[in-house]
């Protein structure tokens, strides 16, 4: 899915893995549950971080921490 | 009777804010009995009572720890038997207030006796928010007050409900499914909506999104590269006037003692050894305070986050990451606070690597050595010299880049690695604060580093002071630390250099800097301080081997450089290294690895300028 920056999405999933599982731990202490709505504002430049916000908090994450975050 | 409490909470909710109002300058960092942990202790600033203490903690987001720091909060809550019955104080930003509940819920469930603090109440009536905290405290059951960092305004009221006894309940260690979180954000969310009115919301991210649309796109490079020569060109600007004054206050105390006493061997030992040690010691306060100033500036007014993101994927080509760059960025001032800023970073990979090559930072007590080898290459030209002293820590971050590629090729991904950099606010600075933590800082500096250096300096000069001969200091040659080079002689021939040299390079792992003042020892130069440089580099360039042949050339000398931007000499860092990383086989395996290669380098470089230019 292409993700369009400045818009509402709805995180549908968290996904798991188990190669590294902290990921979705820390994602949880952050915050991020299903259900959540979420704003994708941009993306850092060369392949950065994403920033995305919510009422819950406003994070830069690395690619594969972002990929986790099954958006609707 | 003085009473214990201690501060819980998420980074960036302003916890760190409320314990200096309340410690005001009375704190200290304490260590944990028994382990390499520490953190920080104070008194009840004496203005708002007494007989209470106050322990702050490293930032947590969970009470399940994922990170060194958030280890330290554990063994603070659990295991110290200072801390672990000790009331908690819960700080939570009143912004995000629904994702904080999280760490409330957690506080209940392991059955910890805690108050807590909202704060950012400014920011709350920015937005058009009000929340009833009268109302919150009585759903939850736990006492709950606002503070505003700016004012302090709330400080008294909530030390005046402090309780005065400890709970005996015993804390229970709780683990967390994702059930437990989906059912902590329904009751959080429902908790808040109960207590929260809003008006017309404001938007209070408008100005940080707008500035980040500048600061974190591709011209952000542009501005992280400019904000970071200005802090290090800065810190040359402010601190060399201050470093200068300390150097000639200590050089005329010596002065002193010794005009006082002539011929005295203790007034000879306490101007030359011990006030000239302390002096190694202090001239470098100055850069490792501008240097924690400026990056308690960067870091009170959000950018250092930012900064760190921006740099995430590049430090991730090499093996890194961007929670890595703080403590590198520290490096440069001085390896022993660098590799105390590792803990933030939650991957032990990580870690390791940057704790590796953090001593491989162009540190300041480097700079006085490369001063004086770079006036012997390039002699006059200041301009040029300026710019191969920039180009060097460009050099000493690209030998780091390689360690770290090496190192990322042995070291196995941990499965601990995340980045997940929270931005807060873009917020005004609070100069107070930010002064008070260079402050302290330093002082740590100054305990940590002072004794190992002092130590080693005073030995080092005592080496040189005897066997004494009729009572009276012996040549060089004669002395320990001459007879030391002269048998170590065949190893740092290959480097092109005498034992001269040598002893200068052993003198340097008292401290780096060391090794300019001992090499005026060893070439016998007799100018004062002023113009000691001038007449060293005048002798370096005459000083030959016995068979003639000179011992200062561009090869040798750049064999040197190489060897001081490479070689692990400063046995404070090693000390440092043994305690933060818990094992003494990793520091001393870095000691040798990173000498051997030191030495290797400067041989290369030494022989093969030999070999192509002579």
């Amino acid at each position: 899915m292409s993700i369009e920056f400045n818009r509402s999405y709805k995180i549908q999933k968290i996904l798991k893995s188990d190669q590294n599982a902290e990921i979705t731990d820390r994602l949880y202490d952050l915050g991020f549950v299903e259900g959540l709505e979420v704003i994708v504002e941009k993306r850092m430049p060369f392949g950065g971080p994403w920033i995305v916000s919510s009422t819950m908090i406003y994070v830069a994450l690395r690619d594969e921490e972002f990929q986790r975050l099954e958006l609707v | 009777m003085s009473h214990t409490y201690v501060l819980v909470g998420q980074p960036n909710s302003g916890k760190t804010t409320l314990y200096n109002w309340l410690t005001g300058s009375n704190y200290k960092t304490v260590n944990y009995p028994g382990s390499t942990i520490e953190y920080s202790m104070g008194s009840i600033d004496l203005k708002h009572g007494t007989n209470k203490s106050f322990v702050d903690t490293p930032g947590t987001y969970s009470l399940i720890p994922k990170s060194p720091d958030e280890i330290v909060t554990g063994k603070v809550l659990y295991d110290n038997e200072q801390t672990n019955k000790a009331h908690c104080i819960l700080v939570i930003d009143g912004v995000h207030l629904e994702r904080q509940m999280t760490l409330v819920f957690q506080m209940k469930q392991a059955s910890i006796d805690f108050s807590i603090v909202v704060t950012m109440a400014d920011l709350l009536k920015e937005q058009n928010t009000q929340i009833d905290f009268a109302a919150l405290s009585k759903n939850i059951g736990v006492a709950v007050y606002v503070f505003n960092g700016q004012t302090s305004e709330g400080i008294d009221k909530l030390i005046a409900g402090l309780p005065l006894t400890v709970s005996e309940k015993p804390r229970k260690k709780i683990s967390w499914t994702y059930l437990d979180f989906q059912r902590a954000r329904i009751d959080a969310m429902e908790e808040v909506e109960k207590v929260t009115r809003k008006g017309n919301t404001n938007d209070i991210y408008g100005f940080t999104k707008k500035l980040d649309s500048w600061l974190l796109s591709k011209l952000g490079f542009v501005f992280f590269f400019g904000i970071m020569t200005l802090l290090f060109a800065s810190l040359f600007w402010f601190s060399a006037p201050f470093s200068d004054l300390i150097e000639a206050g200590f050089s005329y105390v010596s002065t002193q003692i010794e005009t006082a006493f002539p011929d005295s061997f203790l007034a000879t030992f306490l101007s030359q050894g011990i006030v000239a040690s302390f002096a190694a010691v202090l001239v470098f306060v100055p850069q490792i305070l501008f240097l924690f100033l400026g990056l308690g500036f960067l870091e009170s007014s959000g950018y250092l986050p930012r900064a760190a993101a921006l740099i995430d994927h590049p430090l991730q080509k090499m093996g890194l990451g961007g929670r890595s760059f703080v403590p590198i960025l520290s490096g440069f001032a001085c390896a022993v606070p660098a590799l105390m800023a590792t803990r933030n970073i939650s991957s032990k990979r990580d870690r390791f690597i940057t704790s590796f090559i953090i001593p491989m930072m162009s540190c300041s007590a480097r700079l006085p050595v490369y001063g004086l080898l770079l006036l012997f290459l390039f002699p006059d030209n200041a301009f040029l010299i300026g710019l191969v002293f920039a180009g060097l820590y460009f050099l000493s971050l690209f030998f780091g880049a390689v360690a770290s590629l090496i190192l990322s090729k042995f070291v196995k991904p941990s499965k601990d690695q995340f980045f997940m950099m929270e931005l807060p606010l873009y917020r005004r600075p609070r100069i107070r604060i930010i002064i008070k933590q260079a402050l302290s800082k330093t002082r740590s500096y100054i305990t940590r580093a002072g004794p190992i250096i002092i130590f080693f300096a005073v030995l080092l000069w005592l080496g040189a002071q005897f066997p004494r001969v009729n009572s009276q200091a012996p040549e060089l040659a004669e002395s320990y630390i001459g007879q030391l080079g002269q048998v170590m002689e065949p190893v740092f021939k290959p480097m092109g250099v005498d034992w001269r040299v040598g002893v200068g390079l052993i003198s340097a792992f008292a401290a780096r800097e060391v090794f300019v003042s001992t090499m005026a020892v060893t070439f016998k130069v007799t100018a004062d301080e002023e113009h000691q440089e001038k007449d060293l580099l005048q002798i370096m360039n005459q000083a030959k081997f016995a068979d003639g042949t000179p011992i200062f050339t561009v090869g040798s000398v750049l064999g040197l450089i190489f060897f001081f931007m490479i070689a692990l000499q400063c046995m404070t860092t090693v000390a440092t290294q043994i305690r933060e990383s818990g094992s003494a086989k990793f520091a001393w395996t870095q000691l040798i690895v990173l000498n051997l290669v030191a030495y290797v380098g400067a041989v290369v470089i030494n022989q093969a300028y030999r070999l192509f230019f002579l």
